[in-house]
């Protein structure tokens, strides 16, 4: 197989997909809008809004079980340059700071109690002020990086409950991409752990290609909620990552990459790790995949109409029908989750190069979805 | 209270509802504009202004709200209602008495007594510009002119055929007040308005109209009829259309001396007090913080009898109902209190600082109780008092976007209203600018942060037909549920806000100089390319011409339009009477139309 030299050229983070990879040639002109799309484009999405938190970016909101609170990663702790893990209040707007300042953190998810938060964090990496300071120095230089993911190997998933921090997963590798399952018994995460521990057995070839790219060795994991009992899911070579449960709790749904890193699509597994099920064939990058709570379909991102223009789709869980095209926004449109009810979507957003990424909503009309897909 | 219980109720299933706001709300926000446009006018210091004071008092009571530092929830104010003619004025020339209202009339903010006799000089229109970088260059009506000890004679507002550009630059110092304050720096003995010759104006004597700067200045002030002036002149041998002419043009015309006219005068003018009331209630804060001050308006414009109503024919002298203006926001004011109240004793709001709620009066004779308020602590810089002040003036016609206002009086607006707005799920449109005409802005003087809320202007603005089912109530409980969640936000924290101080546009709002009327209602909400018009004032000439409701006016006289400020140059530089083309889109076509301005006074 030719392997690719990737160039990494990350637009937006994501729990649910960190880097796309281009290959040397030009970006690919958005192709004409010939494919399925849904007859009442308008009607699925309405009074689309920008929520707009403060901070260079904002992204990855996910709700509380009761969709009373939004846990968000944001740009905006003074001092520290990276993600810090937020809540906000949709009652009063009001904002709290969960994590603790120090390092990288990202993917956070709330346990369905609502009080106990799932995130991943470099904390405890002796090194985390250093690097806050090295890029603090880097972006006070004037100099703007394209948004890159390093996958710190210092990565490790914590639950924060009030003042108390309990440390979940210890090993080197970067852990996160991590959520509950709706009973709040397992957690779902990635792992890149067994290129650091020796289990991956790699190739020689392969330790250069995860030199370059980090996320090449990362596979979805599961565990207990206290962080006992490790199984492994996924090890095909590529990334699997991005994990959700489905409403019911037995199934998760992920996003796949070729080993190239080229093409990715939408699987869903049993939550031992059975009945693999490739749910999009598009043969682009479609990631980011998010059961709506009725279970009957999953939203997604893909780039199916221009390298760089990601559109939300829906496609039916069982991925019988062709996906149906929900956004038609300029830009990026990505990482979507529906509210616990199910009637209002959310999604990051990043309108074009001048702006950074911010979570956006609209109202969902479901009965219309479900009409779209033939369901 | 039966609504309280049910926002409780809707409370616990916030996420569903957290976006819209209750149906229960918009029902209280519906009732209380009701009563209030029921009241009447509610002109301040009438007895609908105290009917509307007892309503909200009542309302204040049940919500369970304190009186702020007093027994009582009100808070009254002496003004000046108004000036009337008193019985002894009196204008002679050389001994002949005038007769009061047909051949002069004070203005109404001259100067009182007797005022012996002296000469006049004519001083053309009165005006001197600050010289700029060529010394010499500024427009000055009195160059070489002495002018001391003696009347000026000087004409009403500026020349009329300057190119667009000059205009704008006298613009600011042709009102009446600059040109007698200029006068009294040229030590002029009193000022003797004059109507040039074949100008177009209403009336050639200058109405005594109340403008709610009540202070008496010390020089004599008056408006004489063209036929006098035209006798003094043609008496010397002067030919004033000639002159005229010229002065139209932009040209030099030295000033003179007028010899053989003794000029003596004596000003009666009475101001009428009156009491209005402000209505002010609080929840008591957690520690002496400065505090958050939430206020809106109760007062309008009774049956149209200042020179701020709109009313046009038929609607002269009926009620103004104000529904928008401002009954909207005092159901704001009032659904925040209960709201807030609530969240109180639900134990969900535990403020740091006082939170005050004020019902303004006054505001439409010119901010006078928001005004006295801010004066009766004695103090230039308020910032010590009050963290911020948050108003609510005309929330009741949300269209496409709220209006936030006074965003540009402290950095950290935009990221709260952001923040604040997650639940509420509106859209907003910033401005900047903090200069307004509203409460808010006498806080701003004094330094402190404000932030108006404003769903834009309408063509029933300031007439009776700002009435009740005109207004969106849902909008109105929305953009009420915004305010008191950055309310409550603010009143939580102990953070600071971070004062900006604004340079004021040049002489913004005043209109000295500006001679012709078009009537278009600019919809300061937009932000389209153009002035979006909400319309045109009945009767005037751009309904005449066809304006309506939704067009975007791109051009005027030939000039391309852009925003507000290009509409206000051109309108500036537009001559009273003469024929402009208007280009304005409207349905996606661009439409062409003529307007004939009028003469705005």
């Amino acid at each position: 197989m030719k392997i690719f030299i990737p160039i990494i050229v990350l637009l937006c983070t994501s729990c649910s997909q960190r880097n796309y990879q281009k290959s040397t040639f030009e970006t690919p002109k958005p192709p004409p809008m010939s494919e399925t799309t849904s007859p009442k484009d308008a009607e699925l999405m309405t009074n689309i809004s920008r929520l707009t938190f403060e901070g260079r970016r904002a992204g990855e909101g996910y709700f509380s079980a009761d969709g009373s609170k939004i846990v968000f990663q944001s740009e905006r702790h003074d001092g520290n340059p990276f993600y810090q893990i937020y809540t906000m209040d949709l009652e009063f707007g009001d904002v709290e700071m969960i994590s603790n300042g120090v390092g990288k953190t990202t993917c956070a998810w709330i346990h369905p109690d609502g009080e106990q938060i799932l995130y991943a964090s470099t904390h405890l990496d002796s090194d985390a002020l250093k690097k806050q300071k090295a890029e603090i120095d880097f972006r006070n230089s004037g100099k703007e990086r394209r948004y890159s993911w390093d996958y710190d190997e210092y990565f490790d998933l914590f639950v924060n409950k009030g003042e108390e921090l309990t440390q979940l997963t210890t090993e080197l590798g970067y852990d996160a991409e991590g959520s509950f399952s709706p009973d709040g018994k397992l957690i779902a995460f990635a792992s890149n752990r067994n290129a650091y521990n020796g289990k991956g057995g790699m190739s020689e070839e392969e330790i250069k290609l995860f030199e370059l790219d980090k996320s090449y060795m990362i596979d979805i994991f599961i565990m207990n909620s206290n962080g006992s009992d490790v199984k492994q899911l996924t090890t095909e070579r590529g990334y699997d990552g991005g994990p959700f449960f489905s409403p019911d709790g037995k199934r998760i749904v992920w996003r796949k990459f070729t080993e190239d890193g080229m093409i990715a699509e939408i699987y869903s597994m049993n939550i031992d790790g059975t009945d693999k099920k490739q749910i999009t064939h598009e043969g682009k990058m479609s990631w980011a995949p998010y059961y709506h709570p009725s279970q009957k379909y999953i939203v997604f991102t893909t780039n199916k109409n221009g390298f760089a223009n990601f559109e939300l789709y829906i496609v039916d869980a069982e991925g019988n029908h062709e996906p149906i095209r929900v956004s038609n926004l300029e830009g990026f449109d990505g990482l979507p989750v529906f509210t616990p009810e199910g009637n209002e979507l959310y999604w990051t957003r990043k309108k074009d190069n001048n702006n950074l990424s911010q979570i956006y909503r609209a109202d969902w009309n479901h009965q219309v979805a479900l009409q779209a897909l033939g369901l | 209270m039966k609504t309280l219980i049910l926002i409780l109720i809707l409370g616990f299933n916030f996420a569903a509802d957290a976006k819209s706001v209750s149906k229960a709300d918009i029902e209280t926000a519906k009732r209380h504009v009701a009563k209030l446009t029921e009241a009447g006018g509610r002109l301040t210091g009438t007895e609908s202004e105290e009917k509307a004071a007892a309503y909200i008092s009542t309302q204040l009571k049940e919500i369970g709200i304190r009186p702020w530092n007093s027994e009582s929830y009100f808070h009254p104010f002496e003004f000046t209602a108004g000036t009337h003619l008193g019985k002894n004025n009196q204008f002679s020339v050389n001994g002949k008495d005038y007769q009061l209202d047909k051949d002069f009339r004070p203005l109404v903010f001259s100067g009182l007594g007797d005022f012996e006799e002296a000469g006049v000089v004519f001083a053309g229109y009165g005006i001197t510009e600050p010289e700029g970088d060529k010394p010499g260059d500024n427009y000055d009506s009195y160059t070489h002119l002495d002018v001391k000890g003696k009347w000026v004679l000087i004409q009403r507002f500026m020349p009329e055929d300057i190119s667009s550009e000059q205009r704008v630059k006298i613009n600011a110092f042709a009102s009446e007040r600059s040109k007698v304050l200029n006068a009294r720096q040229h030590e002029a003995a009193g000022v003797i308005f004059v109507t040039a010759l074949d100008t177009i104006v209403k009336s050639q004597l200058i109405p005594l109209t109340y403008d709610s700067s009540t202070a008496h200045g010390s020089m004599p002030v008056i408006s004489i009829t063209s036929d006098i002036a035209e006798e003094w002149l043609n008496n010397m041998g002067k030919d004033w259309s000639a002159i005229q002419k010229k002065l139209d043009k932009g040209d030099f015309v030295m000033g003179f001396d007028i010899p053989d006219v003794k000029v003596s005068a004596t000003i009666d003018l009475v101001q009428d007090k009156k009491t209005g009331k402000n209505i002010i209630a609080y929840i008591k804060g957690s520690t002496d913080l400065p505090a958050v001050i939430l206020g809106a308006h109760y007062d309008h414009l009774g049956h149209g009898e200042s020179s701020t109503s709109l009313a046009k024919g038929d609607e002269i002298g009926m009620v103004h109902p104000g529904a928008d203006d401002n009954a909207s926001g005092v159901s704001g004011l009032l659904l925040a209190a209960e709201y807030l109240v609530m969240l109180k004793n639900q134990n969900k709001f535990k403020p740091k600082r006082d939170v005050i709620f004020a019902f303004w009066s006054g505001e439409e004779l010119g901010l006078l109780g928001s005004n006295h308020f801010v004066k009766t602590f004695d103090k230039k810089d308020l910032s010590e008092v009050f963290l911020a002040n948050l108003n609510m003036d005309m929330i009741g016609r949300l269209r496409d976007s709220l209006v936030m206002q006074g965003i540009g009086s402290s950095k950290q607006w935009k990221s709260i209203i952001e923040q604040r707005n997650v639940p509420v799920g509106l859209n907003i449109t910033m401005q900047d600018d903090a200069y307004l005409p509203t409460d808010a802005m006498s806080f701003y003087l004094f330094n402190v942060p404000i932030l108006s809320a404003f769903t834009g202007s309408h063509t029933e603005y300031h007439t009776p037909r700002d009435t009740e089912n005109l207004i969106n109530y849902e909008g109105l409980a929305k953009t009420s549920k915004l305010m008191s969640l950055i309310t409550r936000g603010l009143s939580m924290h102990d953070d600071a806000l971070d004062f900006q101080k604004q340079a004021r546009k040049k002489e913004k709002g005043t209109r000295g100089g500006m001679r012709a009327y078009m009537g278009t209602i600019p919809d300061y909400a937009s932000d389209a390319k153009g002035v979006l018009l909400s319309g045109a004032t009945k009767g005037s000439p751009a309904e005449k011409a066809g304006i309506q409701s939704g067009d975007l006016l791109i051009e005027l006289a030939g000039t391309k339009i852009e925003n507000i400020y290009d509409f206000t140059y051109v309108l500036q530089a537009l001559k009273v009477g003469k024929t402009v083309k208007a280009k304005v889109i409207r349905d996606d076509k661009e439409v062409e139309m003529e307007i004939i301005p009028t003469s705005r006074q």
